[in-house]
Order: structure tokens, then sequence, then C-alpha cells
């Protein structure tokens, strides 16, 4: 109940009991109240009128770095006997030094600050308004003014650096890149031999071949490498991702198995760009977020922001991977799809590699991460081997139907998941022909 | 040899401590102590042992409630004294004392309420500035109020009934209309009672 009600009605009940038992000592009884109210209504606050200006350094950084907040309020109104300003944190930042709120006298023109530390868990985070109450020293007559001060800031996820992703893709582009292109020319593997041609250089010329044709020279030729298109998708969905009964929070890598579909994300776009690659990502859960394919370190930060803005969420239309925007993503171009995977979801994938795509799968292991909070009595064990089984069947007929597939463990490292695969490029796969008509 | 101190006293001691270590509190204690001994001394006076008993009961409410860190006892403390405030002018108790009473558990809601706002506010700048200029402010108008209810009964006018009639509903609207105003212009905060 309010000061002034509660207040409001005690007057009103010894008044009332005062002039109804002809009592002037219950009269007079409610002279202190009265004038405790009065004195709060007299030197009540003007109205306010704050206005804030916010200074976030830096505005975008890494989980567990600080972010300095300062904020400067100015009194554009009158005398405050008492002004109490509050700046509401965003959902998943913590403060670790200073404080968002001050109690505090504020005469007209005076200035105040605020000077805080946070630390938050990856996501975008909107600071909008800071909240200010105005009041009398006795506290009966209060103001509230919603300060508008706008701001923002991006923690962006942790990315673990991965050395080199090497993929073979069957389109490349024109630019000079690492991926092996199935194209001859200047390179360092070799590829073919062919006749000399003029203008190649002597150090070309396959000495052994000459000698044995005779009357022709022979030129090696290299192997071509170039940048390719590579369509990173992330499976958001929250049925695929299982979280730990410890916590789901965002950034929280023990508490949810997205994180780690998220850091994985960010490592190969990572690494992906850093060859020349033209990146894109397609975050698939609550809705489609999609981050049109680009070159380069400002390609990199759009994909960064994405995925500090990702959350895995449900929806009724993208509960299965057969929503696929392919439209978006051309035939025969590189797709990385990290998910970890449900059944139903293995006739999708095949179906996408028959169409033509070119399919690898980071798939961070549900089991093993469910299984690692679990306290593991008879009939658990036997679920989760069956689970690890039926896991492991999905796995090799994704591998038998020609993707790449890498099985994350995620309690290691990506980098140790990746060694084997990625490190030196793929056999060439033959590249699927169409189906003749009939 | 290890110590033993019962709980109960160990957590006396602590109130006791809190209360040192806080003037805020110390006048709260005070305040109610105050309230509560003018109220079973006017009561015990006019042989009335069993409401004097029941003057105790809100001191131990507040007390408890202070301890357990509940926010709304205050109110409830003060509207019970209020009550019994009435009551014993109702059966006659002199104004005398219960002014005073009434003035005291006006300064204990009041602190309660300020002490609880500061705790919530966590980071105050020049605290103690302005615990000074509230106490300032409230001793003013605790003591005129409690002057002008010793001294109210004491004024003798001579009215008609039909007149007094006026003159009470006349306050009671102006009451009415400045409560109304006070809830409109201001907008419910933290500083609750």
């Amino acid at each position: 109940m309010s000061r002034v009600l509660l207040l409001g009605l005690l007057i009103y009940a010894l008044m009332l009991l005062g002039l109804a038992t002809f009592q002037g000592e219950l009269l007079a009884l409610a002279l202190p109240l009265t004038l405790y109210l009065g004195a709060g209504l007299l030197f009540g606050p003007d109205s306010l009128q704050l206005e804030a200006e916010r200074n976030i350094s830096p505005q975008r950084i890494t989980q567990d770095k600080p972010i300095n907040v300062r904020l400067r309020v100015t009194n554009r109104g009158g005398h405050q006997e008492i002004a109490f300003i509050q700046d509401p944190l965003p959902e998943g930042l913590e403060i670790v030094a200073g404080a968002n709120s001050l109690l505090t006298e504020l005469p007209p023109g005076g200035e105040l600050e605020l000077n805080y530390t946070l630390i938050g868990l990856r996501g975008l985070y909107q600071f909008n308004a800071l909240q200010a109450h105005a009041s009398d020293l006795l506290g009966v007559h209060q103001h509230r003014q919603t300060v508008p001060s706008p701001g923002e800031a991006f923690v962006l996820p942790n990315t673990p650096r991965l050395k080199r992703v090497s993929l073979r893709s069957w389109g490349t582009r024109i630019y000079t890149g690492s991926i092996p292109a199935r194209r001859g020319g200047p390179g360092v593997e070799f590829f073919g031999v062919r006749n000399y041609q003029p203008g190649d250089p002597l150090r070309w010329i396959n000495w052994k071949a000459s000698a044995r044709q005779g009357d022709n020279y022979f030129s090696n030729e290299f192997e071509q490498e170039r940048i390719t298109d590579v369509h990173l998708v992330l499976d958001a969905r929250k049925r695929s991702n299982p979280a730990s009964p410890q916590g789901t929070r965002e950034g929280n890598t023990q508490g949810s198995l997205f994180e780690s579909s998220v850091q994985a994300c960010a490592a190969l776009a990572q690494a992906l760009l850093r060859d020349g690659n033209r990146v894109g990502l397609l975050i698939y859960g609550r809705f489609l977020d999609w981050t049109y394919p680009g070159y380069g370190k400002v390609q990199q930060e759009r994909i960064l922001r994405a995925l500090a803005r990702a959350r895995a969420g449900e929806s009724m239309v993208f509960d299965r991977l057969e929503y696929l925007p392919t439209r978006l993503l051309p035939i025969r171009s590189q797709m990385i799809l990290i998910s970890p995977l449900v059944n139903d979801d293995l006739p999708i994938l095949i179906r996408l590699r028959a169409r033509g795509y070119r399919l690898m799968l980071v798939s961070p292991d549900p089991v093993r991460f469910v299984a690692r909070n679990l306290r593991r009595s008879a009939d658990e064990n036997l679920g989760l081997r069956v689970a690890t089984l039926e896991r492991s069947l999905m796995l090799k007929r994704l591998v038998h139907a020609g993707l790449q597939v890498i099985d994350w463990d995620v309690s290691s490292t990506l980098e140790q998941a990746v060694l084997l695969l990625l490190k030196r490029p793929a056999p060439p796969l033959l590249v699927p022909q169409p189906w003749p008509s009939i | 040899m290890a110590q033993h101190i019962s709980p109960s006293l160990t957590r006396t001691h602590k109130l006791v401590e809190i209360a040192a270590g806080s003037p805020l509190l110390a006048a709260r204690l005070e305040a109610i102590t105050l309230c509560s001994g003018l109220l079973v001394l006017a009561f015990n006076r006019r042989n009335m042992a069993e409401i004097a008993l029941a003057c105790l009961l809100p001191a131990v409410a507040w007390a408890l409630g202070t301890y357990r860190g509940a926010r709304h006892v205050s109110g409830a403390v003060f509207t019970a004294y209020a009550g019994l405030i009435a009551l014993g002018g109702g059966l006659g108790v002199s104004i005398g004392w219960l002014a005073p009473a009434l003035t005291s558990a006006l300064i204990a809601w009041d602190l309660d309420g300020f002490a609880q706002w500061l705790q919530a506010a966590g980071r105050v700048a020049q605290r103690e500035k302005l615990v000074r200029r509230h106490l300032g402010r409230l001793a003013v108008v605790a003591g005129l109020g409690m002057a002008s209810a010793t001294a109210g009964p004491s004024i003798r006018l001579d009215l008609s009934f039909e007149m007094a009639l006026v003159l009470g509903l006349l306050a009671v609207l102006a009451i009415g209309r400045v409560l109304a105003q006070a809830r409109r212009s201001s907008s419910p905060g933290e500083y609750r009672g």
C-alpha cells in the first residue's frame, strides 16, 4: 500500500470516528498525520526532467571480458530533494564493479554519473532507458520518469581457432584461394600433363614424358587453387539441442549443446574467411536468420553478430530440416551443417546430397553430452547404449551417402575433432550427374 | 573448551549489535519502545491491563518483522498502533498520552520506510547528510504535529451542530481532494509504507 493511501485512510478513520463519537481528541489525533501528509505535499518534487547520455565501451566484446558503462544524467528541471536513478540491466549481464543505481540530491542543472563494469554471456544486449524516481524527504510525494538512454553491446561467442579447414568443392569461384579447383593451371599440387605451349616455363616441362614421345614436348599442369562459396547452416531447433539440468543460459557451454554449435560455427566461419572464401550463414530454428555470403573481416563481423543473437527455439514450420531454403543455396555449393541431428533429419540430408550439394556435417554429440549429466543407473546405461548405437548407425548411413561427417564429443576441442578430417584436402568425389531423362 | 551460546542469546546479541551500528534502526527501536511504553502506561493507569498487554504485540511483531527483513510489517504495525490509540481515545485515555504515542508510531513507520529505501537504493551519495536532513524534517513535522494534537482539544469553539457538521464534512472533502491530487501527480515508487 502506498504511503499516501495509508496516511489518508488513517486520517479519514480518525476524523470519521471523531465526528461520529463527538470526541475532539480523535479529531486532534488526526493532526500529526495531516501535518506529515501536508509537509510531504508542500515539499514535493517538481516534475522530473532528466536527460541521460550513455557511453558503452567497448560495444563489441567476447565472453567474460568487461564492458564499461558510463551514464551521465543532467537535471533540466527543478530541485529534487531525493532522486533515485537506476539503470535496469538486460538479462544475462552481471555487474562486477561499480553500481547501476544511485540515490542522491539533485539541484537544478546538477549532473551525476553512474559508472559500472559488466560481464556477460553471448548475446546482443540493448539498453533502452533508465528509471528515475524523485521524492520529497519524507517520501510522500513521488514522481517517476523513464529517461531514454539507448545503447547496445554485443557479447560475441568465444571463437576457438582452427588452423586450416581444407575443403574440396565442386564449384569454385574465379579468385585464387586455397580450395583445389580440379582445373589445370598455376598451383602447387600435380594435376596432369599436356602439350607444351609457348610461354610455359622450362621448369614445367615434363622431361620424362617428352623423351618418351620424342617429337613433342609436354608440360606439367598443376591444380588451381581457388576460393569457394561456403554456406554454414546452424541448427537452432530446440528439439535437436538438448540442455543440461544445470542451466540453459546463452553462452554457458556447460549448460547447452547449442553453445558448442555456435562456437563451432564461429570457428569455421573464421577459418574459411581467413582463407579468402565467400561465407554465408543460415540460422535455422525459431525463424530463418540469413546472413548473405560475403568476404573478409566485415563478413566475419556480420556472422559473429548473427551468432551473438542466435537463440535455440521452437517453430511449427521449421521443426524439421525439410524447410531448409535451398533456393538460397546454389546446387553444387559447399554446405556445412552444424547440428546434433535428430532421427528424422537423415532422409532430408540424403535428399540434399542427392540434389547435388556438397555437404559436410559437424555434429556435436548429444548422447555423450546428456550422458555426462546423468546419474547412470543400469536402465540409463542401457538407454545410452541404444542411443549411441542409433546415432552411430545414422552417421554411418550419412557417410555412405557421401557426406563428410565430423562426430564431435564436446568435451574435447573442435580442433581435435576436425584434425583428422579437415587438415588435408579430402579426396575428390565425382560430381553427381543428373538422372537421364527417359 | 568451546563456549556454548544459546541461539536466542546470539540473535538478541546480533539485534543489539545491528541497532548499535545503525542509527536509523536505533531510532526506530526507541520510537517503538516509546510508543508501546506510553500506551501500556496509559491503559494501565485506567486499569485496562488486557489492552495494555495487547499494546506490546505490535512491538513484538515489528521486532520480528525487522529481524526477518519483512518489508510491509511497519505499515501493519503503524495501523495497529493507530487503532489502539483510537481505542484509547474512545475509552477516554488522555490526549497527553495518546498524541506522543501516535507521533512515536508515525516516526517509527517513517524511519522504517526510509531505511528500507536506503537499503534498496544500494549506493547513496552523501548518506550522512541525507539522513540528517530527513531526521531534521521529521523532527519538525512530528514536533508540530504532537504539539498541535496535544493543544488542539484545549481550544474550545462554540459551534452549532450544523456548523460543526459542515466544517467536518469540508475537512473530509478537502483532505480527499488533497489525497486525490497527490495520487494523481505522484507515481508509485519504491518508498512504500
